[in-house]
């Protein structure tokens, strides 16, 4: 991140002095926002935001609408859009739009729960393999590569079809596990690269133990990296999910977007709802857009060199 | 073996490091160099020791092996008496308060993202300094030594809000915070200009003075190490080409390699006209 002379000169001279982390953070959002595909992205998701957080007012209203449970005791089969149904009704008479707004809080609860697993799984192994080397990093890599290449959403399938239907967690967890070796790979070749800085000399000189260089000195500095890994990984999260349910082997007490693809095909509405098939495709679609176009901004701001270069002629 | 009163700080005896350069899979021929080819030193309690030579001389090299960051190939140091080659657990945690570093680049050898208060407090921490208090204090005092002062004003600040002479004494106060017995400062102002040079040529004098620390002074500036030191050996191709007392090092050179070297010093002349 540049800072400007009079940024350098206000950190040292105003009585309250930002600390470095959130000056960086305050730096780099302004960059970041500046790009019209971050500006899209942050604003896609807020929208999504604003679903997921308003899915828990229309139950409230009338039990209705509860996206599960609610059922309109006045209609059996699949309807249109009306002033009572906004996107009109699936084959019970539950409400599309409510199960709609929770699936956003599903795709939520899914994308950043199973990221933020794969970000934690990937980073601690990817410093670990970086910092110790040798052996053990080669074993990690190994161990790393099998489950890259493994193919995920049929293991997963295969543990459905074995174990039955899968609890919600289960599959968060399953695609974090799934999803941890590409950020390790990432995480590790900064380590390897920060372990060479004299800081890290510094820090076993004064007697550090290799706990503490992991986590004081490696883990602060690879950490943007992993954030933006996090939004990559979500979109991902986001996709499997949806596969799964899509495939019937989703969690089916769970309203998430998937799960209402797969009631629309099962009911064979396929083709006679598009009411009922195209909002939660589009959903689906645009919500893992802003993750990865916020993930693309955050890159360019991350990575000098997709920057946009304004100070060079 | 017979302990007499002055035992010395440091005993470098026949030391030898190799680098294999195998690690390339088209370099047919593992080529080894030999960065410190059987060094002998020895430095006393309390002394200035200067360390000079060209660039790529193994001074660093030397270092590092006197810092236990790297590992001797042949040959034994000895620290205060005790050979340092096989210190482990508590006992090189012990090795690792006495023994410090004030390093070449002061640009890269502090964490970014950790504040002066937390670089300079972190070996207290390390050393188990629980009270907080007590760590504010001493880093303060560090800080306030190093010539950083008042030290509050500096305790939240980043390296990269200081200027490359505020984070040398940045480094100088963490190295010092424990009051170390044994310091190596590799080239310590090799990114500084002249005049900042000078002060912290004057810093590491004082420090010397008022903490009694046995200085390992690594330069390869042969003005500095007059300045500074008691005693300087001159290093080349990983050997100690001379030894000896600094003043009469530099005045009657007694190694080609040496005179070289006194002769490659840039002299700046006014001329007059
Ligand atoms: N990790 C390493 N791997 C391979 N070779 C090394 C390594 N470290 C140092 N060397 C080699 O050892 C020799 C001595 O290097 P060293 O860094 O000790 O020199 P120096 O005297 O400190 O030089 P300078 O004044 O430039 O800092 C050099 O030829 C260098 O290439
Ligand atoms: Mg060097």
């Amino acid at each position: 991140m540049n800072f400007s002379a009079e940024t350098r000169a206000a950190c040292n001279t105003a009585a309250a002095k930002r600390s470095y982390n959130l000056q960086r953070f305050l730096d780099g959002w302004a960059l970041f926002y500046e790009n019209p595909v971050g500006k899209l992205g942050v604003f896609l998701l807020a929208c999504f935001g604003v679903m997921a957080l308003i899915s828990y007012i229309p139950p409230l209203i009338d039990p209705m609408y509860h996206p599960m449970t609610g059922v309109d005791p006045w209609i059996s089969n699949a309807t249109g859009p009306s002033a009572k149904h906004w996107l009109g009704t699936d084959n019970l008479g539950r409400d599309l739009f409510t199960q709609l707004l929770t699936g956003a809080r599903i795709a939520f609860m899914v994308g950043i729960s199973a990221a933020f697993m794969s970000i934690v799984f990937g980073t601690l192994i990817g410093m670990i393999a970086g910092y110790a080397g040798r052996v053990t990093d080669a074993a990690l890599m190994r161990f790393a590569d099998m489950i890259m290449v493994m193919p995920s959403l049929l293991v997963v399938l295969l543990l459905a079809s074995l174990f039955g239907q899968l609890n919600i967690w289960i599959i968060v967890l399953l695609i974090a596990l799934f999803r941890w070796p590409g950020v390790s790979r990432v995480i590790r070749s900064q380590t390897l690269s920060l372990k060479q800085r004299p800081f890290i000399d510094m820090a076993r000189v004064a007697g550090a133990s290799h706990m503490r260089i992991i986590f004081r000195h490696i883990l602060p500095n690879v950490l943007p990296m992993a954030c933006l890994y996090m939004t990559f990984r979500v979109t991902s999260a986001i996709i499997v999910e949806a596969a799964l349910a899509f495939l019937g082997f989703g969690d089916p007490n769970t309203v998430s977007w998937g799960m209402m693809l797969q009631w629309v095909w099962k009911t064979g509405h396929m083709f006679q709802a598009p009411y009922w098939l195209l909002p939660p495709g589009i959903c689906i679609s645009l919500i893992t857009l802003s993750f990865y176009l916020i993930g693309r901004a955050m890159e360019e701001v991350l990575d000098p060199r997709l920057r946009k270069e304004e100070n060079f002629e | 073996m017979p302990d007499t009163p002055a035992e010395p700080m440091v005993q470098i005896q026949g030391i030898k490091k190799t680098y294999s350069e195998d690690r390339s899979l088209f370099a047919r021929s593992a080529q080894a160099l030999t960065a410190i080819d059987g060094v002998s030193l020895c430095i006393e309690k309390g002394e200035v020791f200067g360390l000079v030579g060209a660039s790529g001389s193994g001074k660093t090299t030397l270092g590092r092996l006197l810092l236990k960051l790297e590992e001797i190939d042949a040959g034994q140091i000895r620290f205060q008496g005790k050979d340092i080659s096989g210190l482990k657990g508590a006992a090189l945690k012990d090795f690792r308060r006495r023994v410090q570093l004030i390093p070449q680049d002061p640009y890269q050898s502090l964490n970014p993202y950790m504040s002066i208060f937390d670089t300079v407090a972190e070996p207290l921490i390390i050393h188990g300094i629980r009270s907080s208090e007590a760590r504010r204090q001493k880093a303060a005092q560090a800080l306030d030594a190093a010539g950083l002062s008042p030290a509050a004003d500096f305790f939240p600040s980043y390296p990269h809000q200081l200027s490359g002479g505020q984070r040398q004494r940045a480094a100088i106060a963490r190295a010092m915070v424990l009051s170390p017995e044994f310091v190596i400062a590799d080239e310590p102002t090799s990114m500084l200009d002249a005049t900042i040079s000078f002060t912290i040529f004057k810093l590491l004098a004082d420090l010397r003075k008022t903490q009694g620390v046995t200085l390992l002074f690594i330069t390869h500036d042969l003005a500095a190490a007059r300045f500074l030191c008691d005693r300087i050996a001159v290093i080349y191709k990983g050997q100690i080409v001379e030894s000896g007392l600094s003043e009469q090092v530099i005045n009657n050179p007694g190694s080609d390699y040496t005179r070289a070297l006194i002769n490659a010093q840039p002299r700046f002349s006014f001329v007059n006209q």
